[in-house]
């Protein structure tokens, strides 16, 4: 309580009135209550006594909190005041009461539809039906909507059926409320961040190279919750688009997510190749929902074949892999397998090509040069562009796309 | 009685001379300094004279703008015979002090000839496909202030794409703006930069990337389609493509094609490369304009 009341006539440089923050406040008021309801207000409390009688009420800019505080100080000039603890405590709960709003129609959602024999009145009715606090401004064809809703999503397909929508908008309240009254609020400095989870190195240099982009690389162990938290923290950004290139990611991922305080778009992504795909689609300058829009119908855009080593003997989709061996995979089924990584390559490339003309090569940790792998294949194919990066993965050789 | 009008244009409209299809134009020219000494564009001052040099030499280009004696000679001769002068500009928000020294001139000339300065917020051959529609109007309409109106109206509605295999060009000329973001990529790719009527204050923004010239050619597809779905446009009013070297080179034959397939439009036009439009764009380079309305 002190720290706090201390902190904010300290901190707070404001030229009229330190602002209390609302986070601030509620905590004040909360420890308050308690000192308040434990009758730790004896005489042998000297240091909360001369704290209190001393804070300068008119610096706080908060009525509630200055009501409190003043309370206080008369309940410790007296003895036994049973009935002004009664209202210290009673208004304590006011206050917590105000800021613990109940939200029926979580997303507060905002856009523009476009839409040339569309009336207003029919429109306005049937938007009723999605939530509340709904608002409606028309000028000519231009439709400016503002409402509360729990589909915000839904409505906005629904609403795309009827024009076409822009500038959308939609802020989680709950998020919202969380944020304003935590100890910890985050300070954004962005519209939009993308967060992209990848492991190998020369993946994560790849990916940055592709646009502005918050990179979480891994190594063999993937990242916890709150590696995942903590970096989706550090994006600042309002609302974030995040992805990994792994499904099994995917549980942590959403569990950071809950705990996060942005608007959090999960692309459902389980391979880096479709990390690229994200990256070349990927704009700053478009909002949340056409960003996700556009990279969901581009995700699978590029195809691609991974190859690995065996570890074991097995045998799937009638090729048979003897310990040792790399193999190839397409689309979940077993492509070719051989002892030569060398000709795995060379066959996965001859079965999977059809019209593209450019095919990279990313490279694992555990492989160094192909220089002479893909001479041998520009020589062998030579309609099609060779070029080879290094990804640095863990799990598999290569990874081998066609464009 | 019908107006005399006369056309002022730079030499960065991504069109040859006799595209123009209108005899009453002056054409200004933009100095190019290559390795600090000046040149202009000439039969021998080329495009491909300069893009042979950055192969060749990797010399250093810049461009400076158009000088005010330039214009004011040009003026100068057209008072007496001209009723009215358009200046089809190259856009302000790439060119700040060329914007500035002709609007000087139109404020001092206002008593003596009006000079109507046509901001096109484009460049290479969307100010060439501005001017070109600037003609059409001319050959239908005499109303300059009705004119004025559709021109602006029409720059809102004009959109450039930029392929540019090396972005370097651009950033040196220090037209890169907020397409930076594309710069530094370890992997190959095809930047795709526009400059966009409805955005033109942005000036030049990324619009995407891609992995081979087909892929590229696919954002300017997919972009344009977007802007038509949004402005509710069925017909592209007029398309100009160019390559900076060869317009025989094939990925403007398959962004042509995507373009014949996938859009409809009333007139493509092929466009030309000029001197001073290589200096930031450099070697490789393709263009597509397109009017929508």
């Amino acid at each position: 309580m002190v720290k706090g009341i201390s902190f904010e006539l300290e901190y707070n440089e404001s030229i009229i009135k330190p602002i209390f923050s609302i986070a601030n406040i509620l905590i004040i008021s909360k420890y308050v209550r308690s000192f308040v309801s434990h009758k730790k207000y004896g005489k042998r409390n000297r240091f909360i006594r001369t704290f209190i009688t001393n804070v300068p009420l008119k610096n706080i800019s908060n009525i509630n909190l200055t009501n409190i505080i003043n309370m206080l100080n008369n309940l410790l000039q007296k003895k036994d005041n049973g009935k002004l603890a009664e209202t210290i405590i009673r208004k304590s709960d006011e206050l917590s009461e105000t800021w613990n709003p109940n939200i029926k129609y979580r997303y507060c959602t905002e856009f523009i539809l476009e839409s040339e024999n569309l009336d207003k009145a029919e429109f306005e009715n049937k938007l009723k039906e999605w939530g509340n606090s709904l608002i409606i401004i028309h000028s000519n064809n231009i439709f400016k909507i503002h409402i509360h809703t729990n589909k915000p999503k839904t409505l906005l397909k629904f609403c795309e059926e009827l024009g076409k929508i822009s500038s959308t908008k939609i802020d989680d309240m709950k998020k919202q409320h969380y944020n304003l009254i935590s100890e910890d609020r985050a300070y954004y400095n962005k519209d939009i961040a993308l967060l992209l989870i990848v492991n190998g190195a020369g993946f994560a240099d790849i990916l940055k190279g592709l646009g502005t982009v918050e990179i979480l690389c891994y190594k063999k162990v993937k990242p916890s919750v709150n590696q995942i938290h903590n970096t989706l923290l550090k994006t600042r950004a309002k609302n974030i688009i995040a992805a990994a290139d792994d499904s099994d990611i995917l549980p942590a991922l959403k569990s950071a997510i809950t705990l996060s305080k942005s608007n959090i778009e999960l692309i459902e992504s389980k391979n880096v190749v479709q990390l690229i795909s994200i990256m070349y689609y990927y704009s700053e300058f478009q909002d949340l929902y056409q960003n996700t829009k556009v990279i969901r119908e581009h995700l699978d855009n590029i195809k691609f074949c991974k190859i690995a080593r065996a570890t074991r003997d097995f045998a799937e989709d009638n090729v048979n892999v003897k310990k040792g061996d790399f193999f190839s995979i397409y689309q979940n089924r077993m492509v070719f397998s051989d002892r030569q990584k060398g000709t795995v390559i060379e066959q996965s490339i001859s079965k999977l090509t059809g019209m593209e003309n450019l095919i990279t090569i990313y490279c694992g940790k555990k492989e160094n040069n192909t220089d002479k792998i893909v001479s041998k294949l520009q020589s062998k194919f030579e309609n099609i562009t060779f070029e080879s990066y290094f990804g640095g993965q863990d799990r598999y050789n290569y990874y081998i796309t066609f464009e | 009685m019908k107006k005399k009008i006369l056309v002022i244009i730079g030499d960065n409209l991504g069109i040859a001379n006799d595209q123009i299809g209108y005899k009453d134009v002056a054409f200004m020219k933009f100095p190019v300094m290559i390795n600090d000494e000046e040149f202009k564009e000439s039969e021998e001052y080329t495009a491909a004279y300069l893009i042979e040099r950055f192969k060749k030499e990797k010399v250093t280009a810049h461009t400076q703008s158009l000088l005010k004696g330039d214009l004011i000679k040009i003026v100068e001769a057209a008072k007496d015979n001209y009723d009215v002068i358009f200046h089809v500009m190259m856009g302000s928000n790439m060119s700040a002090a060329t914007f500035q020294m002709c609007e000087q001139v139109r404020k001092e000339y206002t008593d003596i000839i009006p000079i109507i300065n046509i901001d096109t917020k484009q460049v290479i051959s969307g100010v060439g496909s501005i001017l070109i529609r600037l003609i059409d109007l001319l050959k239908t309409s005499n109303d300059i202030a009705e004119i004025t109106a559709k021109i602006t109206e029409i720059t809102t509605n004009t959109f450039t794409y930029l392929c540019l295999p090396d972005l370097g060009f651009l950033q040196r000329g220090g037209r890169i703006g907020k397409a930076k973001s594309l710069l530094g990529s370890i992997l190959k790719i095809i930047p795709v930069v526009g400059l966009l009527g409805d955005e033109a204050d942005l000036g030049m923004l990324p619009i995407g990337k891609g992995r081979t010239k087909q892929a590229a050619n696919r954002v300017i597809i997919e972009n344009i389609k977007q802007k038509m779905q949004k402005y509710k446009i069925e017909t592209v009013k007029q398309i100009v493509i160019m390559h900076m070297e060869n317009n025989d080179f094939p990925e403007l034959k398959d962004l042509e094609v995507q373009i014949k397939r996938e859009l409809k439009f009333e007139k493509l036009i092929i466009g030309h490369p000029r001197f001073c439009e290589a200096v930031h764009t450099g070697p490789g380079a393709w263009i597509a304009s397109f009017s929508l309305k």
